[in-house]
């Protein structure tokens, strides 16, 4: 199991957004392994199995940190602004990729956890669909709407910080 | 967004996504080809993909090294309540299961790590290693593991 405390850890903090939490769940989640050890499956990867375990304990560890909001955002979208959102400008350069993805890294900070779990696993750990909603224990229908709005969240404030960007120079 | 609009949304996500059967993969296609909007939600939807699989690695923090001691400390007590020669089998036909215990022993941890990052040891090698050292040492193999190998002598 040694290998894979790292991306564990990795997970639960891409997750939690926060050191100390994502450790606590880390740990949580290898000893709720070790004590399930015998209700793994011989044969199979270990690491879905893992990452199971840690998607679920930090689940947790969300609702009861967050018990006063929902882990879900009814975000209203602004709907004629979306639709009239222009082609994105070009790429930005290692130096701007940088400071973007500083950036990036509060924005999914402020994120809906349910949203911010469900981006996690579609984009870093390449899961499918149905995957995900395995993960999560919630039907497909509702990963789409996660991953959906999620997005949208993102997008939104891309737009509006690559505009700024472009109003600064 | 109207209700039509956010429809065909969630089909350019989809598309995106590698979630469609190919005859939808295919009318999207189609609509792509002709839809400026839907090519700016696409091209948006890859920048914000793109951006979040790029995200840096969260730093490694130093207190990690006092966890995996209190993890392997458990994993420790654990292994002391099975049978003798047990965990070292366990350890063998997980590792080459991709399950990768790095035993602790000094001067192995290294072998046994090349041992789990190779691909090239499969499910049938690593059972056959466990069934060869499971007679050796004479312990009884878990269950599951037991049926495979018993099938795979058989098929020798």
């Amino acid at each position: 199991m040694a290998l894979f405390e790292r991306p564990i850890y990795r997970l639960c903090y891409r997750f939690l957004r926060n050191e100390d939490d994502a450790l606590d769940c880390t740990q949580e989640t290898f000893l709720k392994a070790i004590a399930a050890f015998d209700s793994f499956q011989e044969g199979k990867p270990l690491l879905p199995w893992l990452r199971r375990i840690a998607t679920n304990t930090c689940l947790n560890y969300i609702r009861q940190r967050d018990r006063t909001t929902s882990l879900e955002d009814d975000e209203e979208e602004s709907g004629s602004w979306e639709e009239r959102l222009p082609a994105p400008a070009d790429v930005p350069g290692e130096a701007e990729a940088h400071i973007l993805r500083a950036w990036l890294d509060e924005q999914m900070k402020m994120l809906p956890a349910m949203y911010r779990m469900a981006l996690v696993l579609r984009h870093v750990e390449d899961l499918s669909y149905q995957e995900i909603a395995d993960q999560l224990g919630v039907p497909i229908g509702t990963v789409k709407t996660y991953l959906f709005r999620g997005r949208n969240i993102l997008k939104r404030k891309l737009a509006e910080y690559m505009r700024q960007e472009v109003v600064a120079r | 967004m109207s209700h039509e609009l956010e429809r065909e949304r969630e089909l350019i996500h989809a598309y995106f996504d590698g979630e469609l059967p190919p005859a939808e993969r295919a009318a999207v296609e189609r609509h792509l080809a002709v839809c400026r909007p839907c090519q700016n939600e696409l091209a948006w939807l890859k920048l914000t993909a793109k951006m979040i699989a790029a995200e840096s690695e969260p730093a490694i923090p130093e207190r990690f090294a006092e966890l995996r001691q209190r993890i392997l400390a458990r994993y420790d007590a654990m292994l002391k309540l099975e049978q003798p020669g047990t965990a070292d089998l366990k350890r063998r036909c997980w590792a080459g299961e991709g399950i990768r215990f790095a035993p602790r022993s000094a001067g192995k941890s290294d072998q046994w790590q090349q041992l789990a990052r190779r691909t090239d040891v499969g499910r049938d090698e690593a059972f056959a290693e466990a069934d060869r050292l499971a007679r050796e040492i004479k312990v009884e193999l878990p269950a599951g593991l037991k049926s495979v190998t018993q099938k795979m002598r058989k098929e020798e």
